[in-house]
């Protein structure tokens, strides 16, 4: 969330769906506070998906035009400083190239949609969905 | 489930839900499935669950104050809270009331939501706080903040430095009456850090905080080998 107040409409909404929602906790899935973060982060995300801050483009169309041009690309930035102690997960996104480790820290992190990742990193949205889609498959492998 | 649909398939769906990367309305299509789907229930809950510790990597930021009281104010006109709050209401001594809150597991939810609820609702209003500054130029590097009987402080950078790569922050703190400073663990330059206070006597005015300069893998021994860094005490705020 890039607006304050639209963040802290989320947060009391979220809030909100914490109070009502509250029997529906159930501690053998998971933590109270992972449970929270989990509210938060939903109401978040259809905030920010629905809110059209997407310009929602034809994905094919945009796949189309932009095929080639990302094979000759510079090599791609870090985009992000693992700057704290996140464990395991640290070792599992060391193991995913660049390109890999930014989508999917740039989706998860900013929130961004397929499109945006792909503007942000220059690259063609069928590369990026492909990046994701084999992001995250490493992931699940290396977390198992 | 979709009959073409793989195990990696099923991952990778679930895995875009938990980025949010899917636009409205697939995200809508999918939380319609997900009522339904227990596999993908499943699979999302493990995502959520693994990329949890993410979010450390996002700075933290601080809600204003207003955004308390106005989640207060809603949460007390919903019907559940003014259930809980009409004190005429005999609720408590309803036998049946009970039986089926604990059939249904709510008691214990409920309970946690009004804990959350109590302590978002009280901004750090009493409790200690110290400023930690340098001990020649004044400057003020960083906050801990406590709240009364918690068991938790919370250390917050004010800024960033810079730490030599073979060296360390160590943080120590001493209360007046104790034999010496106690390590309260290392701290990475810039970020913010939970200490817990459960081993320690409760904090008192004027306790002393510190953040000294150590070798990499903190002192060798029970004190601070180092110069200090960053010095403050406790100040009780009412």
């Amino acid at each position: 969330m890039r607006d304050r107040a639209l963040a802290e409409d989320v947060l009391h909404d979220a809030f909100m769906n914490v109070w009502t929602k509250a029997a529906s906790f159930d501690a053998t899935r998971g933590s109270g506070r992972g449970w929270i973060h989990t509210l938060v982060r939903n109401q978040a995300l259809s905030v920010v998906r629905t809110s059209g801050r997407e310009v929602s483009a034809d994905d094919e169309a945009i796949e189309a035009i932009e095929a080639e041009s990302v094979a000759n690309a510079a090599p791609m930035a870090e985009a992000f400083e693992i700057s704290a102690d996140i464990g395991r997960l640290d070792e599992c996104l060391s193991g995913l190239d660049v390109p890999k480790r930014n989508s999917v820290m740039l989706a998860y992190l900013d929130g961004c949609s397929h499109s945006e990742i792909a503007e942000r990193q220059n690259a063609p949205l069928g590369i990026v969905k492909a990046w994701i889609k084999r992001g995250l498959l490493s992931l699940r492998e290396w977390m198992a | 489930m979709n009959a073409k649909e793989s195990p990696d398939d099923l991952q990778v769906l679930a895995g875009e839900y938990v980025f949010g990367t899917p636009s409205a309305v697939s995200r809508a299509g999918l939380e319609a499935r997900l009522k339904n789907d227990a596999a993908l229930r499943i699979a999302v809950e493990m995502w959520e669950e693994k990329l949890a510790p993410l979010s450390e990597l996002v700075e933290p930021v601080e809600p204003s104050p207003a955004l308390w009281s106005r989640i207060e104010s809603s949460v007390s006109a919903t019907p559940v809270a003014r259930a809980f709050m009409t004190p005429s209401a005999n609720w408590w001594n309803s036998l049946n009331l009970w039986r089926g809150l604990a059939a249904s597991g709510f008691a214990t939810a409920a309970f946690m939501g009004v804990v959350v609820i109590t302590k978002i609702s009280q901004p750090p209003a009493s409790g200690y706080m110290v400023v930690l500054v340098g001990p020649q130029d004044k400057a003020p590097g960083w906050i801990v903040q406590a709240g009364t009987n918690s068991q938790q402080a919370r250390l917050i950078p004010l800024g960033k430095m810079e730490v030599p790569s073979d060296k360390s922050l160590q943080f120590w703190t001493q209360g007046d009456d104790w034999k010496g400073p106690v390590s309260l663990g290392l701290v990475k330059p810039g970020q913010s850090l939970e200490i817990p206070l459960d081993k320690l006597p409760p904090l008192q005015p004027n306790q002393l905080f510190e953040i000294t300069l150590e070798p990499h893998n903190g002192s060798p021994i029970d004190r601070p080998t180092g110069p200090i860094l960053f010095i403050g005490r406790a100040v009780k705020i009412i």
